[in-house]
């Protein structure tokens, strides 16, 4: 059953009802009273801040798919109308979408795709039941979620939400950036954009309208890139079945910019590397993944520095490698050496340079503790040392998420949300300092 | 000490590729490697790595046909493009076929052909457009035009095209990790592999795992 999306602009009657999106801050009134992210997710920490494999050294891994609908031009050459009309269709496509499957829970979809000689999944067999299904589940969705106290009740089930982010208020489009669920240049742009994620988890999020018309995320936490890729295949594979991608079989997916056609996918992997820092190797991290055209970047992606001890590892290439090559590449040849060179070197450093290390990371949580302003970036700077210092056993009294999600809850605009006043410069400067004090045991 | 690849002077940049399996090694002067669009600082934003790979399509001192042209589609002009780094539309990639190949080996090292997933319904996305049609991209051939296309179009829009080692070599490979991933029991990784080698006509997968994949004409097993 194909669609063309323009000539389809009635709105599917399942859509609506389907509930996937149901409590979502749909109405742009409620986004800018609420915040795009309910204060009980930004106090209880990002997901894929959490601990996961090897999250000792490595943050989190990220795979992201650049799609394109085959008869539209790219977002940049659109007129705001036909960004409008772009929106629209996604919107319509991404809030049917199924709930997504728990990665733990994938002995369940075994029995679809186990029996490798049946024929290719029916195109959504049964719609009815499955949607009914979802319908049920969605209705049990908490309507209208009203943000509880920090902690203070379970995070809600699994939900879908949309944003037009040409809509949304400056505060809540760099809360966004900071919770790496959309790119600086969406949160720039003023012509029409969207963006789709699940809370509470954001494992997922989709950008509408950015370079490409979709930009498919899914983020996890830990080394997870083999988990992060199945996900995504899966989504990837739900929304293809209900709009046209621009593919060619000798390019593959077609991108804005050549430099992403083929796959149209960027893995990266965030790292933690203070130990490689401290002893002065990492240059030797940069020069090996340069030797296998591996990008590293810093924290927030293209042409930023590294703060925070943290250092993107993404592809480069994506015409002439399939996904899971460059899986293989990054998760299997080059990320565990480097969680085993950053290993080696916190574990000299603790164990032959005992003084100097404990000088830097006993500086670092004095400050924290002692400070009464701070900037972000002597936020970041100093916690990264104090992770350090905990997962080296140096500090006893901090809990490692502790320091890793106050990490994210020091950035300026997560800071306002999480205290719910929006405050200048100075101000933040303050009660950041307070904030960190307060979370450290400081005095 | 290597001296450059290209035109003999001293070489400064020294990079080691390895390519199905075949160590190449290029070694370059700073002026070439700038001029082969090899990056050379850290970080060099996108449009810009593409400028410089293209030269600047004003410092041209004959007019440029190259420059002129422009999509049927979109009318994106290939000047365009070149300040831009961005293509106006999915069209553009037949349109501009002859001057994009070699820029995209170059920048995907040596990568010409799509390896990994297609879409179910692949090319149902792309509808036929006014100028050289795209050729094997549609499964129903409906509204092809019959205007000559070049040896670019017919290559871009013609099935990836591996040499007979490039796919023995992507074949084995794909048979280690359907292996592995069976191993780990992770069955939507397999799947994925074996419709890969099913893409690449793998005569060795056993039949049981074979399956029809009516929306992609260039991946027919049987042949």
């Amino acid at each position: 059953m194909s669609q063309d999306p323009q000539s389809h602009p009635t709105p599917d009657p399942d859509g609506p009802e389907s509930g996937a999106t149901a409590g979502g801050p749909e109405g742009e009134s409620s986004v800018n009273t609420r915040g795009v992210v309910p204060r009980s997710i930004i106090a209880a920490g990002a997901a894929w801040l959490r601990p996961g494999p090897h999250s000792d050294v490595v943050i989190s891994s990220r795979v992201r798919l650049a799609r394109n609908l085959g008869d539209h031009d790219f977002p940049h050459r659109s007129t705001s109308r036909q960004r409008e009309q772009l929106l629209a269709v996604c919107q319509l496509t991404l809030r049917g979408l199924p709930p997504l499957s728990e990665p733990g829970a994938s002995a369940t979809d075994l029995a679809s795709v186990q029996p490798v000689a049946s024929a290719p999944t029916p195109p959504k067999a049964a719609p009815g039941s499955s949607k009914a299904a979802r319908a049920t589940k969605a209705s049990t969705l908490p309507q209208g979620v009203k943000p509880p106290e920090p902690s203070a009740e379970p995070l809600p089930a699994q939900q879908y939400v949309w944003v037009n982010m040409h809509k949304l208020g400056q505060l809540d489009k760099t809360l966004l950036v900071e919770r790496h669920l959309i790119s600086k240049e969406h949160a720039k742009g003023t012509e029409p954009r969207g963006l789709y994620f699940t809370l509470p988890d954001e494992r997922l999020a989709i950008m509408v309208n950015e370079e490409d018309h979709l930009r498919i995320q899914v983020i996890r936490p830990g080394l997870a890139l083999g988990q992060a890729i199945s996900q995504i295949d899966q989504v990837d594979d739900d929304i293809e079945h209900q709009l046209n991608y621009a593919f060619l079989p000798r390019l593959g997916y077609l991108t804005a910019c050549p430099t992403n056609v083929g796959v149209g996918a960027r893995l990266s992997v965030m790292l933690h590397l203070p130990g490689l820092r401290l002893t002065g190797d990492i240059e030797k991290v940069r020069r090996a993944a340069k030797d296998m055209s591996l990008a590293v970047r810093g924290y927030y992606g293209e042409n930023s520095e590294s703060v925070a001890d943290l250092y993107q590892l993404s592809n480069q290439t994506t015409l002439g490698k399939s996904e899971a090559d460059l899986r293989r590449e990054i998760e299997v040849e080059i990320v565990p050496q480097i969680v085993d060179y950053e290993r080696k070197a916190r574990r000299d450093l603790r164990d032959k340079k005992r003084r100097h290390l404990d000088d830097h990371v006993f500086r670092a949580l004095g400050l924290l503790r002692s400070a009464r302003l701070l900037s972000p970036e002597d936020a970041l700077a100093n916690l990264s040392l104090v992770r350090l210092g905990i997962v080296t056993g140096l500090i006893d009294d901090i809990a490692e998420q502790q320091a890793t999600q106050l990490m994210l809850l020091t950035q300026p605009a997560h800071l306002q949300r999480y205290l719910g006043v929006e405050l200048d410069q100075q101000r933040r400067r303050e009660v950041r300092a307070d904030l960190v004090r307060q979370q450290l045991g400081g005095n | 000490m290597h001296s450059c690849d290209l035109c003999g002077n001293p070489a400064t940049i020294h990079e080691t590729a390895v390519l199905n399996g075949k160590k190449l090694e290029r070694h370059l002067c700073q002026r070439c490697a700038v001029k082969m669009g090899m990056v050379v600082n850290e970080v060099v934003p996108v449009a810009a790595m593409l400028q410089q790979m293209l030269g600047p399509a004003e410092a041209e001192t004959t007019p440029d046909i190259d420059s002129v042209k422009y999509c049927p589609t979109c009318r994106t002009t290939f000047g365009k493009f070149r300040s831009t780094g961005l293509f106006g539309c999915p069209h553009c990639y037949v349109a501009f076929a002859q001057q994009l190949m070699p820029l995209l080996e170059r920048y995907h090292e040596g990568g010409a052909n799509h390896i990994g997933k297609v879409p179910r319904r692949a090319g149902a996305g792309m509808k036929p457009q006014p100028g050289p049609a795209p050729r094997n991209s549609q499964s129903d051939g409906a509204g092809a035009s019959s205007s000559p296309a070049t040896d670019a179009h017919r290559d871009i829009c013609g099935p990836a095209e591996l040499s007979p080692q490039e796919r023995l070599a992507r074949v084995m490979a794909l048979r280690n990790q359907l292996e592995m991933a069976i191993a780990s029991e992770d069955y939507r990784a397999a799947a994925s592999l074996r419709d890969e080698l099913i893409n690449l006509g793998d005569p060795e997968l056993p039949r049981s795992t074979r399956r029809a994949r009516p929306a992609n004409p260039s991946a027919d097993p049987a042949s």
